[in-house]
């Protein structure tokens, strides 16, 4: 610095000392643009000439403004930068940047938290399963080629291995240079598709709903009619035999009796169906015990007419059930299980419990169930028998099926012709809150 | 008894699963002056069984309702109509369905015709009258 401040003895007065001032700005911003104290020597020496020296000091304002311009540029990129990265990073979108040889060259926070990929020039094969990366790469060789932004739903597992649905969109980016990179985007989109599949279930439930309520009306008409058209019937017969003056009215007069009873106990399974469907009060824990004591109490004049045995586990759960419901399960099972019966009805009652689930279990020794009809036999109005050799609705199976159903839990049968059968449903076991 | 182009009582499998129905169809066939020797079934496989077994007379016609247990009489249909020694069989389906898909498929399955049980026993009557002039009094049946 020295050196330069000597170089003031020179003849031209006021010009100079302006000069001067212009030269030793001039070495300043020599040095801080880097230029070593010799060669500012050397640059001092030859401004000996007074005109190079005026050229000198304009040039060096030139410099000057161009060093603070480039310092607010500098500021403004830094600023700018600053700006884009607190963007990215408390952005709720995943976002990255890949070269077209798949390697990370830019991860924003989420993307690193969410999966630890970092902008380390690593691969999708260094963070996802190979299957899974490899299906990743196809796609972005596809945008790569293309050009084409592809935006589609992924599954893609973060760190905490939860697999999580994302919307993603990959893009085509291409630098000034001519090179090609992979932009993409993910927005969780998990929550949504939870409750789409939920919407879906519910639908699918209403469907299958509205079908069974379809086949329910027909079949009802159907099984409701017939009785109906016996009575009709049977009054014309009555009538002509009554104007004919025949005493032999007692076979018409049976005949309207039984149907009228028919159609009697087919109207009180309808309506216990019905209420079956309904939204239950809450469950409760329902001591099943109970519950089949109820049920073999209501049965007492069956069981002894029939002669039947019924044998009970015990002790039965204790489940979570709306009672007058379960009352429904078990008596249609057992009353079931005794009238479908050739010899002395035999009943077993029993459950056991895993995984707070029970599994009862009523098996009778009666005349058990073709093979081909075990769903068959849930169905409403499907009567495996003859009128002639079992009466019944074909209700009393449905209802059931739907109570069971209601409770969340499922209901299967496992028979042989003539070998008895065994119903088997599930209900959840009421855990003792202490 | 009014006579048929056979010369003999006409021979008809009844398969039918109310007892009433069945008891009815028997009583409006007698009104309505058929000469018939009737079967009655009360499903679908004793009406298979019954029409496989060479013991029994081959019927001229089978009468046959759509819902019954065990197999019912969509089912009896389709076999009977693919079983080459018993399709040649006029089946009339006589059912209180009156869906228009049981009519599509009895029909698609080769049935001859297709009644619904009137309600009134009279129009029953009428109907079971009708069915006989024309399948007994009218048309040609094979010879068994």
């Amino acid at each position: 610095m020295k050196n330069v401040l000597e170089v003031k003895k020179t003849d031209s007065g006021v010009l100079m000392g302006n000069v001067n001032a212009g030269i030793h700005c001039t070495a300043m911003a020599a040095v801080s643009f880097g230029l070593t104290s010799e060669s500012v020597e050397e640059l001092s020496q030859s401004i000996a000439n007074p005109l190079l020296t005026i050229g000198l000091g304009i040039g060096t304002l030139v410099l000057l403004a161009l060093a603070l311009d480039t310092t607010n540029i500098v500021r403004r990129l830094k600023a700018q930068e600053e700006r884009f990265r607190l963007y990215m990073d408390n952005s709720p979108v995943v976002a990255y940047l890949k070269d077209a040889d798949g390697q990370y060259v830019y991860a924003n926070t989420l993307l690193e938290n969410l999966f630890g990929v970092k902008a380390d020039h690593r691969t999708d094969l260094d963070y996802f399963p190979a299957e899974l990366a490899n299906e990743l790469k196809k796609k972005d060789l596809q945008v790569l080629a293309t050009g084409e932004t592809l935006i589609i739903e992924e599954s893609l597992p973060t760190l905490a291995s939860i697999a999580q649905e994302w919307l993603s969109c990959r893009f085509r980016v291409t630098d000034s240079q001519g090179a090609h990179f992979i932009g993409g985007v993910l927005l969780d989109i998990t929550e949504r598709k939870r409750s789409e599949a939920q919407l879906k279930e519910c639908a699918d439930k209403l469907t299958r709903s509205n079908e069974e309520l379809e086949r329910f009306n027909l079949s009802a008409s159907h099984d409701l009619r017939a009785p109906l058209r016996t009575i009709s019937t049977r009054m014309q017969f009555l009538i002509r035999d009554l104007e004919k003056g025949s005493q032999d009215v007692q076979h018409q007069t049976e005949g309207i009796t039984l149907a009228i009873s028919r159609m009697d106990r087919l109207l009180n399974n309808l309506l216990a169906y019905s209420q079956a469907g309904m939204q239950m009060k809450s469950l409760e824990p329902t001591v099943s015990s109970t519950v089949v004591q109820a049920v073999l109490d209501s049965l007492q004049s069956l069981i002894q007419e029939k002669q039947a045995v019924v044998q009970v586990q015990k002790e039965l759960p204790t489940v979570l059930a709306d009672p007058t419901q379960l009352v429904q399960v078990f008596q249609n099972l057992i009353s079931n299980g005794i009238n479908f019966c050739q010899n002395k009805p035999k009943i077993t009652i029993s459950a056991t419990c895993q995984a707070q689930e029970c599994t009862f279990c009523v098996a009778d020794n009666g005349i058990g169930i073709s093979p081909g009809s075990e769903q068959r036999i849930f169905e409403t109005f499907e009567r495996l028998h003859r009128q002639s050799e079992y009466e019944g609705s074909g209700i009393g199976l449905s209802i059931v099926k739907r109570v069971i159903q209601q409770h969340g839990g499922r209901i299967w049968v496992k028979s042989e012709l003539g070998q008895g059968s065994r119903f088997f449903f599930t209900l959840k076991e009421a855990i003792d809150a202490g | 008894m009014q006579g048929n182009k056979l010369g003999r009582a006409i021979e008809i499998l009844l398969v039918e699963d109310s007892l009433d129905d069945a008891e009815f169809t028997q009583l409006a066939l007698g009104e309505a002056r058929i000469a018939n020797q009737m079967h009655h079934v009360e499903d679908g496989e004793a009406a298979i069984a019954f029409l496989r077994n060479p013991d029994n007379p081959r019927p001229d016609l089978i009468l046959l309702d759509l819902n019954m247990p065990k197999m019912d009489g969509r089912e009896v249909l389709r076999v009977v109509k693919h079983d080459e020694s018993l399709k040649s069989i006029p089946v009339a389906v006589l059912t209180t369905s009156d869906l228009e898909s049981d009519i599509q498929y009895t029909y698609q399955n080769y049935t001859n015709c297709y009644m619904r049980k009137p309600v009134a026993f009279s129009d029953f009557v009428q109907i079971l009258g009708r069915f006989q002039t024309f399948w007994l009094q009218t048309v040609e049946l094979p010879s068994n």
